[in-house]
């Protein structure tokens, strides 16, 4: 009876402090896969920021400048105004 | 029994070992710059600027910051000709920096990603980069006092100065977070630990009145006219006369928002609604339209322009001092007479010309959701003398901002009512708030506004200068041109030019205020300020489609 008590306290003991490897394993485990979540939340922000950014660029009339320049857009190729109505209205 | 013992012996054992470990750790050596408890502030996003299409104005960019360890730094010569040929630098100014007497020491900020990547791909020990967000301007200056910059305060944090970024900094800056966690050696969170965190509050997206084509129409001009008229300074404003958002705003000089720091603080000061000027003839409706509201005159209402006018010892002619007899007020306006708006102050009368200086909104400010703005200034009924009554129906000797000047004018076009100007359309965080047009009072009738509106398309088709406006457009507005005054004279050849102009004439789409400071081609707003808004207009009527009132 008396050695089956120990066996018994042996046990327990054995199977918390497996238990508490266990646990102290996976929580190193979480912690890295937060770190790395994080890191990688982060790094979807910055890539997010610089596509938002590349999208602004070529939105902007900045960048329909130097396309102008390059394709050779000038004031002959300018539409005619309304200053000018009778192009419009075949009165030449 | 034993092996029982044996266990707890060897569980003693290893706490012991544990707690003498943690006595060396935390008692005999603790190493100062290892902190267990690590503390880090969640920095927000600023919030966005986007123009009234959702365009962006004003956006966010991470740059970093290098950073040297110099006492890791293992080849100073390799490390220094290596960043010297990537980040375009000195190479003395870089090795200034290895200073192995010191732990951490700054290299340069503004680096980008894409050099970040380049450096670190060399591997070399001893530097390292710290995030740094900064403001990203696609359209560069475009917007440049409307926006504003965002500058740094004592503490070295971020704050938005002038335009939109200094009014709404609160709204834009939205709150910091913060997280809380023990962390092992290697820097990574202890599950188990202290594990706290407060996310931080992204600041808050504005979407502003402005019309990114128009502001870039509106600048283009401006500065073409600044260069064609030789100007000192100009300004120039559109906007929509029925809700007063603000659609354009420009003035000139502006400077760069990416490189604040390289200007001066008068390039900061937006004119538009912190200098004072005084309007000159582009008055004289306003006057007109008082006098019409309180029935002491109409447009119809004659009188006798027979020469100049005496006020005590000042004498008041008219811009060419030619007079033409009998005419009614809406030539006197049409040929811009200073003779018949005399005529019209003293049927007026002091007190009712007085109120209605008040009631456009002079002297006060006009609310606009910029900062910087001023009140002007207007002289206290008592300090009135009997000629600045006379010369104030001219607009002279009274001093306006150019923001305070759209305003007044706008309510005589839009059916009489004085409104608050304001650039921020839509607040975009959690919720979306939108920001309504806002009347403040009423100032004319519509009939009186009616009548205004056909004045000002009979002073534009009838006026002394024929304007190159476009063919079947019905354009009304009001040229002046104020003398500047100088250590109290005026100064003859030192002029502002202006010009305030709208269209269509039934449903007003666009009103817009042209000022130009000391012209040198031509001292006169007709010849100067008014072209300028002419080409301004012609594009504006292609831009919204706007149909000819007369073919």
């Amino acid at each position: 009876m008396k050695n089956m008590y120990q066996d018994v306290l042996i046990g327990i003991f054995l199977l918390a402090l497996f238990g508490n490897i266990t646990i102290f394993i996976s929580s190193m485990k979480i912690s890295s896969e937060i770190h790395t979540f994080e890191q990688k939340t982060f790094t979807l922000k910055q890539e997010n920021i610089q596509l938002e950014k590349e999208m602004a660029d070529s939105e902007s009339f900045v960048h329909t400048k130097e396309y102008k320049d390059k394709w050779g857009f000038h004031s002959a190729t300018k539409p005619i105004y309304v200053g000018e109505l009778q192009y419009a209205l075949n009165k030449k | 029994m034993t092996k029982l013992r044996f266990l707890l012996m060897g569980f003693l054992a290893v706490f012991a070992i544990v707690i003498i470990r943690l006595f060396f750790i935390q008692v005999l050596f603790p190493d100062a710059q290892q902190d267990y408890l690590s503390t880090r502030k969640l920095i927000p996003q600023r919030g966005r600027l986007f123009d009234r299409n959702g365009q962006p104005l004003v956006m966010n960019q991470l740059l970093y910051r290098l950073f040297f360890e110099p006492k890791l730094i293992k080849d100073a010569e390799k490390t220094t000709y290596s960043l010297a040929k990537l980040l375009d630098l000195e190479e003395a100014s870089i090795s200034s920096k290895i200073n192995p007497s010191k732990n951490w020491v700054a290299v340069t900020t503004g680096v980008t990603k894409e050099q970040k990547d380049a450096i670190v791909k060399l591997n070399l020990p001893g530097m390292g980069f710290d995030d740094m967000w900064n403001r990203y301007y696609p359209d560069a200056s475009l917007a440049a006092h409307l926006s504003g910059f965002v500058g740094k305060n004592d503490e070295g944090t971020d704050v938005g100065r002038s335009g939109v970024e200094g009014f709404y900094n609160k709204d834009l800056s939205g709150l910091p977070g913060l997280i809380r966690s023990d962390v092992d050696l290697q820097g990574k969170p202890i599950f188990l630990g202290t594990q706290e965190r407060i996310d931080a509050e992204d600041g808050r997206d504005l979407y502003l009145t402005i019309d990114k084509s128009v502001q870039k129409i509106v600048k283009d001009k401006l500065v073409i006219g600044m260069q064609k008229y030789e100007a000192k300074e100009g300004c120039a404003i559109i906007a929509d006369p029925n809700t007063l958002e603000i659609l354009a705003l420009s003035c000139i000089p502006d400077y760069d928002p990416t490189t604040y720091f390289d200007f001066s603080n008068a390039a900061f000061r937006d004119t538009a609604i912190s200098d004072l000027y005084e309007p000159g003839s582009t008055f004289k409706p306003l006057v007109m339209a008082a006098g019409i509201e309180k029935g002491v005159i109409k447009p119809e209402t004659k009188f006798n322009e027979d020469g100049p006018v005496k006020i005590g010892e000042y004498t008041i002619q008219t811009w060419n001092n030619q007079y033409e007899g009998n005419i009614t007020l809406t030539r006197a306006l049409e040929k811009s007479s200073n003779v018949g708006m005399v005529f019209v102050g003293s049927k007026l009368g002091k007190n009712n010309l007085y109120d209605a200086i008040q009631m456009f909104g002079f002297g006060s400010l006009t609310g606009i959701d910029l900062e910087g703005e001023v009140p002007g200034y207007l002289k206290k009924k008592s300090d009135w003398y009997p000629i600045d009554y006379a010369t104030a129906t001219f607009g002279q000797g009274i001093v306006v901002t150019p923001i305070q000047m759209i305003r007044a004018f706008s309510s005589i076009i839009n059916g009489g009512k004085l409104m608050r100007p304001y650039v921020v359309k839509e607040l975009h965080g959690e919720e979306i708030q939108k920001v309504e047009p806002q009347v403040i009072r009423r100032v004319i009738s519509e009939k009186t506004s009616d009548a205004m509106k056909k004045m000002l398309l009979a002073t534009i088709e009838n006026g002394e200068t024929k304007y190159l406006k476009p063919k079947g457009y019905q354009i009304g507005g009001k040229t002046g041109t104020a003398q500047i005054a100088l250590e109290g004279r005026y100064d003859a050849t030192k002029t502002i030019a202006s010009f305030i102009g709208f269209s269509p004439i039934k449903h007003p789409q666009f009103i817009g205020l042209v000022v130009l400071k000391e012209p040198k081609s031509s001292q006169w707003g007709s010849e100067t300020a008014a072209p300028v808004f002419f080409e301004i207009a012609k594009e504006l009527i292609v831009y919204y489609n706007i149909a000819p009132e007369q073919l």
